[in-house]
């Protein structure tokens, strides 16, 4: 069992920074999940944890040992890699054992229990005189579990491991993957682009852009409070709403005032009167009956909409912008109909526009506390 | 393989080979299409017919080196010649040539360098099939009897019925002797013999007379010789030479050995070769021994041999007469003095050099008129005036007595070190069967089983089971083509 | 669908015969007309001036009863054996080596070309030249380094090696240029996945690299194979002549010297047919056989 220290990591390539300064702990059994944009670096970040590749400053520590020069075999480490990486000369069992027949640090009576014990967990007693070529998707991916499995590592690493999946399958290597953390206890970190498998999965969830971490939290903390403009965005699906509005003062009141409508904040704390970006989740936005339309926030067209199932997904105009508002699934609107939206005002986020950095939660500071306490 | 091949043309050859071994040896593997092509054989610079471009000589230069004998010709004759010598000895051929061509009304003379003594037979052999052959091919010594046996040629003697075959040097002329009615095949040219070069500094180092006025020429003073110059002299060894057949062949013939049987194959096609005679006993244990006693310095080629002899590894040096000049010139630049001194020989028997180097020989196929303009440039070419100022060009030893009288009042001997005991070698060697040379359809084969044979003592073998089992193969060659 | 199509390209058999005459000619001419001819001579004994007579069989005859073509043989089986294995092998390993290389592979990749891009005439001239047992600037070095004196112009056995090592040394860089290629194809992975298990560079190349290259090396041991039963003249010829004593007469060789230095063009052609049919057997067999052992993904 492993805790993780990732100590102002850099890594260059070139003339690319692919890891720009990175501090990270992960803890002793922990199911951390980073998560990012292809190019941000994660997989980077989770190659130099793996020793794959060799930062240019900074330190990888387990368990309070500097690992940065080792070598990748010597770390205990295990990785699953995307595309699954299984030898394709070799059986499934072959595939598995390869490793440990090599290192010698195993007994064959003891690779053989193992390799019995973890088909059994993983559920492909059936495959394992199969070769690569002769497994669906989702027989190479426990395949590769597996081997990485086999071996009692102190750390796992999967490097988006469900996504050369259907999306049936995906969901249900999930549900196992959760299981499987829950059974075995290793500290494991997995990258995904993939904000929904990020949110399901993680105990935390590092958002990483542009080779920086935006933030770590709980899935829920990181949806409620993102601290910045590019993790409210890339959190949550369908995404964040984002306007330019200007804050304005008046009376003992503050508001956020945008070119079609107003909104009024619960508290002024932090705020100033000037430009900012204002973030609202489209579920934070309702759409007020016939009636009631005289005192909606914001008057709107409505420009598309998409039928979510569950929901129903409108983009209505409003000045020159789009918002995108989740009503109801049964309800029924024409293109061009206009229609008032009331925004929840104790979910209004607030960025600065040159930074993108959080300067308001409407929630306010205390509730976000209490978030990340629960 | 032929003596004094050419490394560069040799080279050449091969390129051409290689593209036709892609035809022969891959041809079913049916994916190279590349081919021989034999087409570029005759298209040297000889003109088919009585060209109609007269050669515009005019005779105001000398007509006198050659007699006239065909100024009847209303036609010029076109007389094109193919020559195995390349380098500055090659260039001297070409301005020969050029030379005989400007001062002789009624031919138009073409040269070409074809390459070794083997590509221009090759050469004049396809000209012969496609009936575009030379009218004067410069082929070796060992060429003689396959021409001859091959019906292909003219003995020269016919042609030039009107010489004196006394006027040539009997050792140099009688080797191109063959046949029933004893004619000569071919003038000779160029002719050479082996001769021992040494370093005089390395003599005096080693409390040897430089000037060599002591040495005997047998194989117990050579060694002695080699003993003072490792041990005195601090040479690595005393000499060198390359392992090349016709050396070998050579000291059958000193000691008066016929080479093969049939009068060295002159009475009939021989059968045997005389490896089990005493002399080639004699020969190959001390030659073995000096090689074993780290006297003697193994050289693969002529070049090598050469190289080591400049290079002072070793003292002495067995090489052709034809390389005197070049040789002498090169130990000067060294920074040594080179003489010249006798080849040795067994005590028993002296009986003289055996002769090397080329002639000219006349192809059939070609019209009298040809021919007999071809006879005259080769008698031209040997006479007494072109064969002293080859020699001396060269170090190849004038075929033509004259030319003997001609250097002397010229000074040249007091001016050459040497070179006039190197010449006598020749002269006055005793005409017999073994000194004659020896006659064989493939030479060429005969000599590359025999410098095999020595590599195999060289490496440890016995001398007389090495030699029994040459002499078997040999034989067997021998048996096949007789 | 695709049959009925194929049939309607050509409105007729004379019209697809006359495309295919060119590259047919081409063949006829270049290929099929000098191999019957080559059949044709080896039934010859061949006079200088091609003046010939049938003798049936007798040049074939002839080579399985001479001890020179035996021992050509021999030389040539040792030849193809050691330069087939030995570029193979020196070739792989320095491919990997290039493989592995993050900076600057391309220039190791030139480094490791070049021989094969220069001339064999050349190439033989050069290592005559630094290899010589009197004169070379190498034999001084081998000699203080590992006390190897050289003498390979007596010494067959030297000769031999020397020439088969020249041969494999020219030889590198066609293989290199495939084997390079070939292993890039490697998913980078599942290197890094044997990284990870801890599995060492040599098993790596063993266990993980070779098997996924095979094909390659399959591919690649034709080749050699072929080459090094034609392709051997050159040095041979500009270094050795074959000898000492024949311990460098390679088969190709042989042939030559039989029909250009001796004349003897029926006995030639024969030889050809020999190397012909034992180069046929071989790849026969090297493709029924080691070709199971190829993994094709």
């Amino acid at each position: 069992m492993t805790r993780i220290e990732l100590d102002g990591l850099v890594k260059e390539f070139d003339s690319l920074t692919a890891i720009d300064g990175v501090s990270l702990t992960i803890e002793d059994g922990e199911f951390l999940v980073l998560v990012g944009p292809s190019g941000c670096g994660k997989s980077t970040l989770m190659r130099t944890i793996a020793g794959l590749e060799t930062p240019t400053e900074g330190d990888v520590v387990l368990d309070g040992t500097a690992v940065t020069d080792w070598e990748p075999k010597d770390r205990n480490v295990a990785m699953v890699f995307q595309n699954y990486a299984l030898y394709p000369h070799m059986t499934a069992r072959r595939n598995m054992t390869f490793g440990m027949n090599s290192v010698g640090s195993f007994t064959d009576e003891e690779i053989d229990r193992r390799v019995e014990e973890t088909a059994d967990i993983l559920d492909i007693a059936d495959l394992l005189d199969r070769k690569p070529a002769e497994l669906s998707g989702g027989e190479k991916q426990r395949v590769a579990m597996g081997r990485a499995l086999l071996r009692d590592p102190d750390v796992f690493l999967l490097d988006e491991p469900l996504s050369n999946l259907d999306a049936k399958l995906r969901d249900q290597m999930r549900a196992e993957l959760q299981q499987l953390h829950k059974e075995i206890g290793t500290t494991t970190v997995y990258v995904t682009h993939d904000q929904t498998e990020a949110m399901t999965l993680g105990q935390r969830v590092a958002v990483m852009n542009d080779g920086e971490i935006q933030q770590v939290d709980s899935p829920q903390t990181l949806y409620d409070f993102p601290n910045t403009q590019f993790a409210a965005e890339f959190v949550g699906s369908p995404a964040m709403n984002v306007v330019p509005v200007l804050v304005e003062h008046a009376g003992d009141r503050w508001f956020a005032t945008h070119e079609q409508f107003r909104v009024p904040l619960p508290s002024g704390e932090g705020l100033a009167e000037r430009q900012f970006a204002m973030g609202v989740r489209p579920e934070d936005l309702h759409v007020v009956g016939e009636s009631q339309h005289e005192s909606a926030h914001i008057d709107g067209t409505v420009k598309v909409t998409e039928p979510q199932g569950d929901a129903l997904l409108v983009h209505c105009r409003v000045g020159n912008d789009t918002l995108r508002v989740l009503t109801d699934s049964r309800a029924s609107y024409e293109i061009g109909d206009s229609i008032g939206v009331n925004v929840d005002d104790r979910r209004v986020h607030l960025f600065d526009p040159d930074d993108g950095r959080t300067v308001y939660h409407s929630e306010g500071q205390q509730a976000r506390t209490e978030a990340i306490l629960e | 393989m032929v003596h004094d091949s050419d490394r560069l043309s040799d080279l050449l050859s091969r390129r051409k080979f290689l593209s036709m071994s892609g035809t022969v040896g891959a041809v079913a593997l049916a994916g190279c299409s590349s081919s021989g092509d034999d087409g570029d054989d005759g298209s040297t610079d000889n003109v088919d017919g009585g060209g109609d471009e007269s050669a515009d000589t005019d005779d105001t230069g000398g007509s006198d080196d050659a007699d006239d004998g065909n100024d009847d010709s209303g036609n010029d004759a076109s007389l094109s010649v193919w020559y195995s010598i390349g380098g500055d000895k090659g260039d001297l051929v070409a301005t020969l040539a050029e030379e005989y061509g400007e001062e002789t009304e009624g031919v138009a003379l073409s040269s070409s360098h074809e390459g070794s003594y083997g590509e221009t037979f090759d050469a004049t052999l396809r000209g012969i099939r496609n009936n575009d052959p030379p009218a004067l091919a410069h082929l070796n010594a060992v060429h003689t009897v396959p021409t001859y046996n091959s019906g292909s040629f003219q003995p020269i003697q016919s042609i030039i019925d009107d010489v004196n075959p006394d006027d040539y040097i009997g050792a140099a002329l009688d080797y191109y002797r063959v046949g029933e009615d004893n004619q000569f095949m071919a003038l000779p040219f160029n002719a050479s013999s082996p001769v021992l070069m040494y370093n005089k500094d390395a003599f005096e180092e080693a409390g040897l007379d430089p000037e060599g006025e002591e040495y005997e020429p047998t194989f117990q003073e050579f060694r002695n010789v080699c003993e003072a110059i490792v041990d005195d002299a601090g040479f690595d060894s005393g000499a060198t030479w390359g392992n090349i057949t016709w050396f070998v062949e050579n000291w059958f013939a000193l000691q008066n050995q016929p080479f093969v049987n049939n009068e060295n194959g002159r009475a009939e096609a021989p059968t045997e070769v005389n490896l089990d005679s005493d002399a080639a006993e004699r020969f190959y244990t001390w030659w073995m021994d000096l090689y074993d006693d780290d006297l003697y310095q193994l050289s693969d080629s002529w070049g090598d041999a050469r190289q080591a002899f400049v290079n002072q590894d070793a003292a002495m040096l067995i090489d052709s007469s034809s390389n005197i000049v070049a040789q002498r010139q090169a130990a000067e630049e060294a920074g040594y003095e080179m003489g010249l001194l006798e080849v040795p020989s067994s005590e028993e028997t002296w009986a003289g050099a055996l002769i090397g180097g080329g002639a000219m020989f006349v192809p059939r196929g070609i019209d009298d008129q040809t021919a007999r303009a071809a006879g005259e440039f080769a008698k031209w070419v040997a006479s007494p005036e072109q064969q002293a100022r080859w020699h001396q060009g060269t170090g190849y030893y004038p075929v033509h007595k004259d030319s003997i009288e001609i250097l002397e009042d010229d000074g040249w001997f007091e001016e050459q070190d040497g070179m006039r005991l190197a010449m006598d070698q020749l002269l006055d060697s005793e005409d017999t069967p073994a000194t004659r040379g020896a006659l064989i359809e493939d030479h060429g084969q005969v000599r590359d089983l025999l410098s095999n044979g020595a590599d195999r003592m060289f490496d440890g073998e016995d001398v007389s089971s090495v030699l029994s089992d040459v002499k078997s193969d040999v034989d067997e060659l021998l048996a096949r083509s007789a | 669908m695709s049959t009925i199509q194929r049939k309607e390209i050509f409105e007729s058999k004379w019209q697809a015969a006359l495309l295919v005459l060119p590259t047919l000619t081409v063949l006829a001419v270049f290929l099929y007309y000098p191999f019957v001819q080559t059949i044709d001579l080896a039934l010859q004994e061949t006079q200088l001036l091609g003046n010939a007579e049938y003798v049936g069989l007798s040049n074939f005859e002839q080579l399985l009863t001479s001890d020179r073509y035996r021992n050509s043989l021999w030389v040539t089986t040792w030849f193809a054996v050691l330069t087939v294995s030995g570029s193979l092998l020196v070739s792989t390993y320095l491919a990997f080596l290039i493989h592995e290389t993050v900076r600057g592979s391309s220039w190791y990749l030139i480094a490791a070309i070049w021989p094969y891009a220069l001339p064999m005439a050349v190439a033989g001239s050069i290592l005559n030249f630094i290899f010589h047992p009197e004169l070379g600037i190498f034999t001084n070095v081998l000699e203080v380094l590992f006390g190897v004196s050289l003498n390979w112009h007596v010494d067959g056995t030297q000769a031999f090696l020397l020439v088969s090592a020249a041969t494999i040394w020219k030889g590198i860089g066609y293989n290199v240029i495939f084997l390079v290629a070939a292993l890039g194809l490697v998913p980078e992975s599942l290197d890094e996945a044997a990284k990870l298990d801890g599995i060492g560079r040599t098993q790596r190349l063993v266990r993980i690299y070779l098997p996924l290259i095979s094909p390659t090396l399959v591919f690649l041991l034709i080749i050699n194979s072929i080459r090094s039963f034609f392709g051997g003249f050159s040095l041979v010829d500009i270094m050795t002549g074959g000898g000492p004593n024949e311990a460098t007469n390679l088969l190709i060789f042989n042939l030559y010297q039989d029909s250009f230095t001796y004349n003897q063009f029926g006995l030639g052609s024969a030889q050809s047919i020999v190397l012909f049919l034992v180069v046929s057997v071989l790849m026969y067999v090297q493709l029924k056989k080691v070709e199971k052992f190829a993994y094709y993904g």
